[in-house]
């Protein structure tokens, strides 16, 4: 039975905490994590398998834990999946067992258990593939699987933050400190990042001595003098879970959980080091018989730190069972706790000795040869029965020993993951029965994660490893790395069997957490996936969240054992980020909500909101959709909008339109290189509308461009093209025609813009003091004036995208509110209103203008949208002509841009599918711009249809999910087909 | 009829001021300030050092400012930003003119592009942290160090005035959004 010894431990026993365990108030010390807390209480069964739902106990004490996994507290801060192992207690913590019900004493997914035959390895790729897979996922999903998610959006705080230094170190155990306090002397700035909540880890024992003394008063010096450097940053709770390219690595603080909302939950740092020394340590391995996966069967090391750290031990009568010398080690820290040992099985031939003696003096049996057959009990730990192993390896006699806790040590396994995911090269060690860091490529690997069992070797080689960090940084050591003194056993590095050869008729569990077994493997060898990826894949081994941690190892060996070659052959499975599992809410941070995307708002946007604008966010902007009356519906709103510009005057905020200037030399043959018509030819003072495309021919984008001198153009893009236009032209400069003098400035927020359209625009801007003159014949369509407007600066540019007489009026953003306030106020007497982007996209609807990105996609190409003439016309080169003429592109049933029109509102909306007369099946178009046109009277649409253009006249059917309708084809535009308005 | 309207207001996209964040953090909007971007040519790029605007020269080093008012910054390989408190941007482009005269150049004026935020105290390389990869460590970013970034998803213009001063020029548009952005952000760092 778990207890907590009376006595030792790293624990402060004054400051009593409780926390809830299934309902279920469990008391604790501060320092306890939660499996220790539920040690301490004897609870055995701490999870349910994923597959099986078999009840299962704390296994280690550490990141590697498959079974403790449990849901950390409720609502919507709720948190599943948590490592029992790697949370300190804190008061009022609410925790749940998961994958259970209708509890996790009593589970009735145990069933599965029960019929286990019926639902091998694989079985779902053969069971149930009738009539669809997807009719019994769902269930499965349920009835296998982890802790639920949380319903309700997380009000917790992340953030994420960067972080430089020159060294970067993983792991605060002991080669980690000692490297860490010798490159900080050396002057480098370091991270030290720790995934447990206290550094030092394995020196937390009272059993290590260092320089003769406790070894934990040599971790105080360490940190202290760390604490006292500025060049160091020590991160506790915080894994390193991927490491990059170029040094650049994801680390994941956890951080205290009750300090309120304000309080940052966790936090992701995203660190480029210029050097990455990994002192990852090493996972203990567990043996493989049958039944060991009963709880009170745990990891040898995970016992002595429960009881050295703790003060808990798991059981009142522990048998520990090795295949290595630290079981031994653990042993004598559990005799020193007064912890009962009554056996030691070793399935090697022999140990050191003077180990072996100090053992036995304290009361141990040990025996040699032998192995683990079984472990009795139904749910916990009775009994193990054990065989010994003669000569040639095979099981000779049976013995069976009362026991209540097994700590078992199958050999440890270098924690080589990031080292693997940094592309380091691995090579299987057989003496220590595990793959270790090859070669001294970066990162540089320290201490356990090499392969090093004693505290000497690993100090040893952390002192190797810093030097070497210190020498590529280019920093002389002056001094040797001051070594503690170990006064450790010896011990030896030879690992022996991890499975008898005539096991019991048990299942022999590998994976813990996806609950595979050794006739799984067995299984996938049978059925001919032999390889070491293939058998993880169809088994499912070390494939749950634990990425295997203490099941690759087994797994290998067993798969080694069916192909009968060395592991070394077999060789191992890839590594992959993330080391532990990441929160989707640190990935995140603080980039939620509001804070998604920049919010970028209009030099008016005051203004807008006083005449209650209607917002919509269009490419990051806020944007007025419409301006709706008291008691007026958008739609209504957007209709008297659009009404008012076509019969008076409106007022349009078009700041966001992007603004390129082009200036140089070369400006206008550059230009030319982009737009599918001429730039060279257009005069001083005009504007001309063009298409940009791709190299596939591609339509990316529209605009217009002005001519403001002979060098010197300004090019409009779409609002949401605008950076992504400025960078297009930028790239081509930069990187294709280097040789043109050309300059490109971006300056789409240096100017506010308001478009003033309708038939009364003209006198509307009469109204101001202004040189421009803005007669007709002075200022004519598709012209552009400087010159100053209301005493501002200002680019008045004659343009419409309404079809009515218009103006776009550019002046310093400084001066953009009171620009539109003046046009306001100015426009009272001719009823001007101001209208939104919903109304501006109806009017130019009507006729039947375009909308690159909505009206296109990525197959556009200008013939597509009735520009092919011109594209073909233009006989100099630009970016996608070539493209143009590619027999795709020429052929006259691809989709083209039609008007349609009916008198069915509801069949017209963007999205809806057509077909053409006598089609049966598939979709000949679809509706890309729908509305109810004000002005005419009825609906309209744009849309894509199969050879559009040659099917004026025709009516097509559309369809929208289940409604069907009809609709005929036309031309556009819609209204106002002369253009007579705009030229007014 | 009535008169003519002959003059529009000016206003700034961010009322100029300060916010102590904590005793260790200043969050200041600074007074808008003429803003002017120089591009040169290749060759002109190449001996750049000889130019001198309003009488002192532009910097060389790409990523390294000079001067006091008014302000250069080599963003780019032919990327220059002048800024000036106390000099409107007239004046700014007409000194650029002539210190650029019969050289291939462009001179644009984007004052009002952009808004200019002040982080200042000895945690504000922290506060930074959270929204720019650039390493601002002393040795890394000095006090002669600018360079054009992405903090908090924007495109900046990052400088360093001194040890634990820095000034963020980003666009006018998202001026709130980042000036939000900042006060949030200060909350983990204080």
């Amino acid at each position: 039975m778990g207890h907590r010894l009376d006595r030792g431990g790293h624990i402060d026993r004054s400051q009593r905490l409780s926390f809830r365990w299934n309902g279920r108030r469990i008391y604790a010390c501060a320092g306890d994590t939660i499996a220790s807390a539920l040690l301490a209480e004897d609870v055995a069964i701490a999870g349910r398998g994923m597959k099986y739902h078999r009840p299962r106990g704390v296994l280690s004490a550490g990141v590697e834990e498959p079974n403790a996994l449990v849901t950390l507290g409720r609502g919507a801060t709720l948190e599943p999946n948590v490592r029992a192992t790697m949370v300190p207690v804190r008061d009022g913590l609410e925790v749940r067992s998961q994958n259970a019900w209708p509890a996790l004493g009593f589970d009735l997914g145990r069933l599965f258990d029960l019929t286990s035959p019926l639902w091998p390895a694989g079985f779902y790729n053969k069971t149930f593939t009738w009539p669809s897979w997807h009719l019994y996922e769902p269930l499965i999903r349920r009835t296998a699987g982890l802790g639920p998610p949380p319903r309700l959006p997380d009000p917790s705080r992340y953030e994420s933050v960067n972080a430089h230094c020159d060294l970067l170190i993983v792991g605060a155990g002991p080669a980690g400190l000692l490297a860490a306090r010798t490159a900080v002397r050396a002057g480098l700035t370091v991270i030290l990042a720790e995934q447990d909540y206290e550094c030092g880890v394995e020196l937390l024992r009272p059993s290590a001595v260092l320089d003769e003394e406790p070894a934990i008063t040599w971790v105080a010096g360490v940190l202290g003098e760390l604490a006292a450097s500025r060049n160091v940053t020590v991160l506790t709770s915080t894994t390193a879970f991927g490491l990059y390219d170029h040094g650049t690595a994801g680390l994941l603080q956890r951080l205290d959980l009750g300090g309120g909302r304000r309080a940052v939950r966790e936090r992701y740092w995203r660190v480029r080091a210029r050097q990455v020394l990994l002192a990852t340590g090493a996972i203990e391995q567990p043996l493989v018989f049958g039944h060991n996966d009963l709880p009170g069967v745990m990891l040898a090391g995970a016992i002595r730190q429960y009881v050295n750290r703790y003060a808990v031990a798991a059981g009142r009568r522990i048998v520990l069972a090795t295949n290595n010398d630290s079981a031994y080690l653990a042993a004598l820290d559990l005799a020193a706790a007064g912890v009962e040992v009554p056996l030691l099985v070793d399935s090697r031939i022999a140990a050191p000795a003077a180990l072996v003696d100090r053992v036995r003096e304290c009361g141990v049996e040990i025996v040699m040869e032998s192995v683990l057959v079984e472990a009795d009990g139904h749910r916990r730990l009775r009994g193990l029965r054990l065989a010994r192993r003669g000569p040639d390896g095979r099981i000779a006699g049976a013995r069976e020993i009362e026991c209540d806790a097994l700590g078992m040590s199958g050999g440890w396994a270098p924690a080589v993951h990031l080292y693997s995911q940094a592309r380091g090269p691995l090579g299987y060690d057989e003496t220590r029965c595990c793959f270790v860091p090859r070669g001294d490529l970066a990162p540089i690997c320290a201490g356990a994660v090499t392969g090093a069992v004693t505290l000497e070797e690993a100090f040893a080689d952390a002192a190797r490893a810093v030097r070497l960090a210190l020498e590529r940084a280019g920093v002389p050591m002056s001094a040797p790395v001051e070594v503690p003194a170990v006064d450790e056993p010896a011990v030896s590095a030879h690992v022996g069997p991890v499975r008898g050869d005539a096991p019991g008729r048990r299942r022999e569990w590998l994976d813990f957490q996806h609950d595979v077994t050794v006739s799984d493997v067995r299984l996938a060898w049978d059925e001919g996936f032999d390889h070491v990826e293939l058998i993880k894949r169809y088994t499912t081994a070390g494939m749950s969240v634990d990425q295997g941690k203490t099941s690759n190892r087994n797994t290998l060996l067993v798969a080694a054992e069916l192909r009968k070659e060395r592991p070394a052959e077999v060789g191992t499975t890839t590594c992959r980020p993330p080391y532990t599992p990441v929160t989707l809410g640190a990935l995140a941070g603080r980039q939620v909500g509001e804070r998604y995307a920049p919010r970028r708002l209009l030099p008016a946007h005051a203004e807008h909101e006083a005449q209650n604008a209607r917002w919509w966010e269009a490419g990051g902007w806020m944007r007025p959709a419409c301006y709706p009356g008291k008691g007026e519906s958008p739609g209504a709103a957007v209709a008297r909008e659009a009404a008012a510009v076509r019969a008076g005057v409106g007022i349009f905020d078009a700041s966001p339109l992007g603004k390129i200037e082009v200036r140089g030399r070369d400006a206008a043959r550059f230009l030319d290189r982009f737009y599918i018509n001429h730039v060279a030819t257009l005069e001083r003072g005009r504007v001309r509308y063009g298409l940009m495309l791709n190299e596939s021919g591609v339509v990316i984008d529209d605009g217009t461009f002005a001519r403001l001198d002979e060098n010197h153009f300004i090019v409009t893009t779409t609002s949401g093209g605008a950076s992504r236009i400025g960078a297009w032209l930028e790239e081509w400069r930069q990187c294709e025609w280097p040789d043109l003098e050309v300059f490109v400035t971006p300056v789409t927020t240096q100017w506010a813009t308001v478009a003033v359209a309708g038939p009364r625009a003209r006198e509307l801007l009469s109204r101001f003091e202004t040189d421009v003159a803005l007669d007709a014949a002075s200022f004519p369509h598709m012209a552009l004036r400087e010159g100053r407007f209301a005493g501002a600066p200002a680019r008045i540019c004659r343009v419409s995208f309404s079809g009515e007489l218009g103006y776009e009026v550019n002046v310093p953003a400084r001066y953009g509110a009171a620009l539109w306030r003046a046009l306001l106020a100015e426009g009272a007497p001719f009823g001007v209103v101001p209208y939104g982007i919903e109304t501006v996209l109806l009017l130019r609807l009507e006729k039947g203008f375009l909308h690159v990105g909505v009206d296109t996609d990525g197959t556009t190409c200008p013939a597509d949208v009735g520009w092919g003439e011109v594209a073909a016309r233009k006989k100099s080169d630009f970016i996608g002509k070539r493209s143009l003429t590619r027999s795709d592109n020429l052929r006259g049933d691809r989709l083209q841009l039609v008007g349609l029109t009916t008198t069915d509102a509801a069949a017209l909306v963007p999205g809806a599918h057509l077909r053409l007369a006598g089609t049966q099946a598939g979709s000949d178009g679809w509706v890309t711009s729908a509305a109810h046109s004000p002005a005419l009277g009825r609906p309209i649409a744009l849309a894509m249809l199969r050879g559009g253009r040659s099917r004026m006249g025709e009516t097509v059917s559309v369809h929208e999910q289940d409604r069907r309708g009809a609709a005929m084809v036309v031309p556009t535009p819609f209204y106002d087909p002369e253009g007579r308005r705009l030229h007014g | 009829m009535a008169e003519a309207v002959t003059t529009l207001l000016e206003q700034s996209a961010l009322p100029a001021g300060g916010r102590v964040l904590a005793e260790t953090l200043h969050l200041a909007i600074l007074p808008a300030r003429a803003v002017v971007v120089l591009k040169l040519g290749a060759r002109a790029q190449r001996n750049a050092g000889e130019i001198r605007i309003a009488g002192r020269p532009l910097p060389v080093a790409v990523n390294r400012w000079s001067g006091d008012d008014p302000v250069f910054c080599r963003v780019g390989p032919d990327a220059w930003l002048l800024a000036s408190a106390q000099h409107g941007a007239a004046d700014l482009v007409e000194a650029a003119r002539l210190g650029c005269r019969r050289k291939s150049c462009a001179i644009t004026d984007v004052s009002d592009a952009n808004v200019t935020l002040a982080i200042e105290g000895p945690q504000a390389a922290d506060l930074l942290a959270r929204g720019c990869g650039l390493d601002l460590a002393d040795a890394a970013f000095g006090q002669d160090a600018c360079a054009r970034t992405r903090f908090a998803q924007l495109p900046v213009v990052l400088r360093r005035v001194s040890h634990e001063r820095f000034e963020l020029m980003a666009d006018r548009s998202a001026a709130q959004w980042l000036f939000d952005w900042l006060q949030d952000a200060a909350v983990a760092v204080v």
